[in-house]
């Protein structure tokens, strides 16, 4: 659906240069939920924005739906934004227009009639939950109820990708919930691609099939988020299920073993003491549901009474029971 | 001379409204489509608008500030072979309508660039991203989302046009401005004065009180 190449975008110039966005790769598959994870500043928001072509990108090409975005035209950009949907943490709704309004807004932008638009914005609103408020304004609105208009005008023009721009960051925790669910709702029913930016690792846990981290205007890691979490290095999967401080236990050597295969239900750490003769000290962990599978990271030092233990067929045993570890 | 009596006057003072009304009225109209028409430009061209246009921007603001700066007495008197050109005479309340459009379309039309301005980038931006182009996004967007502080700037623009139009009664253009120099000025006829003063301080109260209603009530909706 996207993909992006090599793109940099430097703010400035001369001495006050700073590249905001630096020589990023990333390929957003088509019908999934790509997240772009990173803290402020990281130039996430500067991606997003190259992504949609508000911005310029200074190098490197951006390909959306098969158009590049950095060569296009005017009225050419426009018929490709006609393919594209985008959510706002400010909502960025028109406080002029009723709830029905700001969700008739693409469509009149594209001509479709008046009365094909009635049944659209009907349809779309009663998808997000919202069909008693469609004469209602935006200051009428709480939060969440603004951010479900946001969703209902992103999609009424039926998108092929849809951007969210921080869609939770002003929202409280159970409102965020909720909106999370909705987005996970109509990528499943409608197939389109979602790329979200969040600076919530919560969001990325909650509904995406495969993200990117950011940090200094790079992606540090990128691709499906169960293959990361296999991945005993990954610093994504160290933010999405983090196993503690292991500087907080000195003298142990601690590795981290990551539950993501179908097995894992079975007792591996048991089986460690009854194979091994190991002694197993649980360090840290977490467990969750990501990506529509039950993934868990433990951090555990492993020892044997008599000092030493054969590293490799540890590492075959957990392997064979698809546990990822170091040793 | 018998001194005239406030109520003797009246007919008169009716008379001098209603010439105050044309002159008011017509020169309100020009002055907010023009006004508008080159408060758009000028927020589009600006350095952080739609279309950044340095050129017009510049030339158009200086134009702007120049005919904001002139008094607008001095204004009145610099366009009278203009005005003759354009409506055939320089005299009467006709006449008076071309400076005082001139004078207010400026004034207006920095009101209206500075309510664009307002309007949040970001529910521009959105616009942009579902593929609305210029011309949408201005009739759309920037005009419908800042429509109560052009239409409190345009109250305010009234107002100030009721005030020049005192002034343009005073180079012939009629209106209560002349019926008040006529009576108040050169008769030394306080008591008709000041009904004249008193007509107009009913008549800005009421156009002041109606700008702010209309905006209120809009407020009230959109929060």
């Amino acid at each position: 659906m996207i993909t992006v190449t090599n793109l940099t975008k430097v703010y400035g110039i001369g001495d006050k240069a700073v590249a905001a966005v630096q020589d990023v790769s990333l390929h957003v598959p088509s019908g999934g939920i790509f997240g772009i994870l990173g803290r402020s500043g990281a130039g996430k928001t500067t991606l997003m924005r190259c992504l949609t072509a508000l911005e310029r990108p200074t190098s490197g090409s951006v390909m959306v739906a098969d158009a590049e975005l950095t060569s296009l035209n005017g009225a050419e950009l426009r018929s490709v934004r006609h393919r594209m949907g985008m959510i706002f943490q400010h909502f960025n709704l028109l406080n002029s227009r009723t709830a029905a309004e700001n969700v008739a807004f693409p469509l009149e932008v594209q001509g479709v009639s008046k009365p094909k638009r009635g049944t659209r914005v009907a349809e779309l609103l009663d998808l997000v939950g919202l069909a008693d408020r469609t004469q209602s304004y935006p200051s009428q609105l709480s939060g969440g109820q603004k951010q479900r208009v946001g969703i209902a005008r992103a999609l009424a023009a039926r998108p092929d990708v849809l951007f969210c721009d921080e869609a939770t960051s002003a929202l409280d925790p159970a409102t965020t919930e909720q909106i999370l669910d909705l987005l996970k709702q109509i990528n499943e029913a409608t197939g389109v691609t979602v790329v979200l930016i969040t600076h919530e690792s919560e969001v990325v846990r909650r509904i995406c099939d495969s993200a990117a981290l950011m940090a200094d205007g790079r992606v540090v890691e990128e691709g499906p988020l169960l293959q990361l979490l296999a991945d005993p290095d990954s610093q994504l999967a160290d933010i999405l299920l983090p196993t503690g401080d292991p500087t907080l236990d000195p003298g142990q050597d601690s590795i981290v073993l990551t539950f993501a295969g179908a097995h894992t239900s079975e007792p591996v750490i048991s089986g460690l003491t009854r194979h091994f003769g190991l002694d197993v000290t649980i360090l840290g962990g977490a467990v969750d549901q990501i990506a529509g599978r039950k993934v868990g990271r433990l951090r555990v030092s492993l020892s044997h009474p008599e000092g030493i233990f054969d590293h490799a067929a540890v590492h075959k045993y957990l392997a064979d029971r698809e546990v990822s570890a170091r040793l | 001379m018998r001194k005239v009596s406030w109520l003797e006057a009246l007919p008169e003072l009716m008379e001098s409204l209603g010439q105050t009304a044309w002159m008011v009225g017509w020169s309100f109209l020009i002055v907010v489509a023009l006004g508008l028409a080159v408060g758009v430009l000028l927020r589009l061209a600006s350095p952080d608008g739609l279309r950044p246009n340095p050129i017009i921007y510049q030339s158009v603001g200086v134009v702007v500030n120049l005919a904001r700066s002139l008094p607008f007495l001095i204004l009145m008197i610099a366009l009278i072979s203009f005005t003759r050109w354009l409506v055939g005479t320089a005299y009467g309340a006709t006449a008076a309508i071309v400076p005082l459009a001139i004078g207010a379309i400026p004034f207006y039309a920095r009101v209206v660039e500075s309510a664009l301005r307002e309007v949040a980038p970001g529910k521009i931006e959105a616009a942009q991203v579902m593929g609305a182009n210029t011309w949408q996004i201005v009739r759309k967007v920037l005009l419908p989302e800042s429509l109560p502080g052009l239409i409190s700037g345009a109250t305010l623009t009234l107002v100030t046009l009721i005030g020049y139009s005192t002034m343009a009664g005073a180079i012939g253009g009629g209106g209560v401005g002349d019926f008040a120099i006529r009576y108040g000025y050169q008769r030394f006829n306080g008591e008709v004065l000041l009904m004249a003063v008193t007509v107009l301080i009913i008549i800005v109260q009421l156009v002041q009180s109606i700008g702010d209603a209309i905006v209120n009530r809009m407020a009230y909706r959109r929060g």
